[in-house]
């Protein structure tokens, strides 16, 4: 698709935008400007008869981008992902590379681990847990290692976060 | 109750609800920026003539419910409702490849709901605490206005760049509104703030329209988007109460981020949302509980950091010394002619002269009440549902097209060509500086108020 862009952090379609731009304030600003005459002829206090034409304006730009709405399609693919039909385990343990350890499900209090069991979590994580806990005891040190990783890309997200702020 | 107070009652209780349902189906967009969409509608809300009751809870009421609504896009889309849903993203997303979308949804809608009801009363109270000290702040504001843009700007992503940028920037605003006082012997300020708030948009067009620009702006198709399954358990009728879905160290974490956030009030919000997650995640041990926390607490410090910066400012001071009240904010307290800030004498006809303190809570509790009943139920039921109908039907053409539409009309009614002017100049500039050297609208808002409390404060020396 060659019109394709990427405008205010979603794509469009190049001459669709025009195309709208080209409703909306088409429609916009000829409402506000006819409505701000009309008041004013109509010999109303200025300053109230101006802000009614602002509100006609508003309208416009509501219809205006309606009928854009309804001409232009939205330019987004949406793919329903299934619940993921992958094995638990693998799901999890990419979970826990990029995030560290889940920890052990029977170590929180006992609203957490409600919720977990509703979920239909709580086995898995379980499972998860033990089985790191005696790759850790086999390796001897890699479970320090991992953990670590664990902390270092909270870090890092933080601070990509913090740039983009108000 | 007073018959008096009949009246304002009745406008606070339309306008958010107004607020409550438009501001819900906005959050659903992602990328929905709070300075862009909620400065420009607070603008028009005054402009219009809606008595400050109306304003303060059509205000107060639009940033609680885009702030649970915000959590759709973030938790089902795994794309950031707006530029305060970012800290929260990651979390999201690994619950969402855990199979639990709903539930970091239902975590972070919890969270910002019980921040919400902790954060207003705590706001006011840090409000009354300041207010002796008002006089002497409003007498310092030139150069508290002048550090805080320079502060602001050096925690922006550009750095010492836009901390230097503030330079030329607030130049541009001196020698335009220079010129605008020779021609029409009055100055603008809607449309320079409508330039800086939608200044990427601005920018933007710019660019598409410019062969040049549209070769980095080009996509290959259409843009894919994965719309996480809808999991909910069946039975999903019951609406869920937002203190059963968080356990007690959630809550206790939630309330204690709400808690000291709402004095806080000068520092950025997204600063404090990450800080906060930061330091409840840290104290929490174990993974699973640790993602399910600092969603829930990083959602809540979004409310009450908005809450407390629009609040304490307004109460105390009546000048806009905070980022938020720099940015979304604005109108609330300079929205010529209806309310004004009078750089030269210091005195502010706004709503901190127009509101007492007790009106302020009154309204504030109305917005609060009125935003939750609408936004937290329909987000706990339609959450899928919606997210899926906003990325399937609603084009971001006509959203544009709305936007573009709505500042020429604001233009055109605050001075006509010169003001369309002002906001293409300044949004090109401000939308320039955000997107090149990342000197964010926060920092620009402030460099607005430098040009126009510090630069004649400089010249009276």
């Amino acid at each position: 698709m060659p019109h394709m862009l990427e405008v205010w952090n979603d794509t469009v379609d190049g001459k669709h935008l025009i195309g709208s731009i080209a409703i909306g304030v088409g429609i916009a600003v000829p409402a506000y400007l006819i409505a701000d005459r009309i008041f004013a002829d109509a010999g109303d206090d200025g300053s109230l008869g101006h802000s009614y034409a602002l509100l006609v304006g508003i309208l416009g730009c509501i219809v205006g981008a309606v009928i854009s709405g309804l001409l232009f399609k939205p330019k987004r693919v949406i793919t329903e992902s299934a619940t993921d039909t992958r094995n638990r385990q693998e799901v999890i343990d990419e979970v826990v590379e990029e995030y560290g350890e889940l920890g052990d499900p029977r170590e929180l209090g006992s609203a957490a681990q409600a919720e977990i069991r509703a979920l239909g979590l709580f086995d898995a994580l379980l499972e998860n847990h033990e089985k790191r806990a005696r790759d850790a005891e086999a390796a001897g040190q890699s479970h320090g290692g991992s953990a670590h990783g664990g902390g270092d890309s909270v870090q890092g997200h933080s601070d990509r976060a913090k740039g983009t702020e108000l | 109750m007073s018959a008096e107070l009949i009246e304002p009652i009745l406008w606070a209780i339309g306008m958010a609800l107004l607020a409550a349902v438009v501001f819900t189906g906005i959050g659903l967009i992602s990328g929905t920026d709070e300075t862009a969409i909620v400065a420009p509608l607070a603008l028009l809300v005054i402009l219009i003539g809606v008595p400050p009751a109306g304003v303060i809870a059509f205000f107060l009421s639009a940033i609680i419910a885009k702030h649970i609504s915000h959590a759709v896009p973030t938790t089902l889309l795994g794309i950031p409702g707006d530029t305060t849903a970012v800290p929260m993203l990651r979390e999201a997303q690994l619950l969402r490849s855990l199979g639990v979308p709903h539930l970091a949804l239902q975590k972070a809608i919890s969270g910002g709901v019980v921040s919400v009801i902790i954060a207003i009363p705590l706001s006011i109270l840090f409000a009354l605490i300041l207010t002796p000290f008002a006089e002497a702040i409003g007498a310092a504001a030139p150069w508290i206005f002048i550090a805080a843009a320079v502060l602001v700007a050096y925690t922006s992503k550009g750095k010492l760049a836009a901390v230097v940028g503030l330079i030329p920037f607030v130049l541009v605003i001196v020698g335009l509104q220079a010129f605008i006082l020779e021609q029409k012997e009055a100055t603008f300020t809607t449309s320079f703030f409508l330039g800086i708030a939608t200044g990427p948009l601005i920018f933007d067009l710019f660019s598409a329209l410019s062969p040049v620009g549209r070769r980095s702006m080009r996509q290959s198709g259409k843009r894919e988007f994965n719309l996480a399954p809808d999991v909910r358990p069946a039975g999903g009728a019951k609406l869920p109460n937002p203190f059963r879905v968080l356990d007690r160290s959630q809550l206790a974490y939630t309330s204690g981020s709400a808690a000291i956030t709402s004095a806080t009030f000068v520092f950025s919000p997204v600063a404090m949302a990450v800080l906060m997650g930061e330091i409840a995640g840290s104290r929490i041990k174990n993974g699973y509980h640790r993602l399910t926390t600092v969603i829930t607490v990083r959602n809540g410090t979004t409310e009450s950091t908005y809450l407390a910066e629009t609040l304490i400012p307004l109460i105390a001071i009546g000048l806009p010394l905070s980022p938020m009240a720099a940015g979304p904010a604005a109108p609330l307290f300079n929205a010529p002619p209806v309310y004004t800030l009078d750089a030269e004498a210091g005195t502010t006809n706004n709503l901190h002269d127009l509101l007492s303190t007790g009106e302020f809570a009154l309204f504030a509790v109305i917005a609060a009440v009125i935003a939750i009943a609408v936004a937290y139920p329909f987000v706990m039921r339609n959450a899928h549902r919606a997210a899926s109908w906003v990325m399937r039907s609603v084009s971001h053409e006509a959203i544009i097209a709305g936007f573009a539409a709505l500042i020429c009309v604001i233009c055109l009614y605050e001075g006509g060509l010169l003001a369309l002017g002002v906001t293409l100049t300044v949004g090109l500039v401000g939308g320039l500086f955000n997107r090149m050297i990342g000197m964010h609208a926060g920092v620009q808002f402030m460099g607005y108020y430098v040009a126009v409390l510090t630069v004649p404060a400089l010249l009276a020396l």
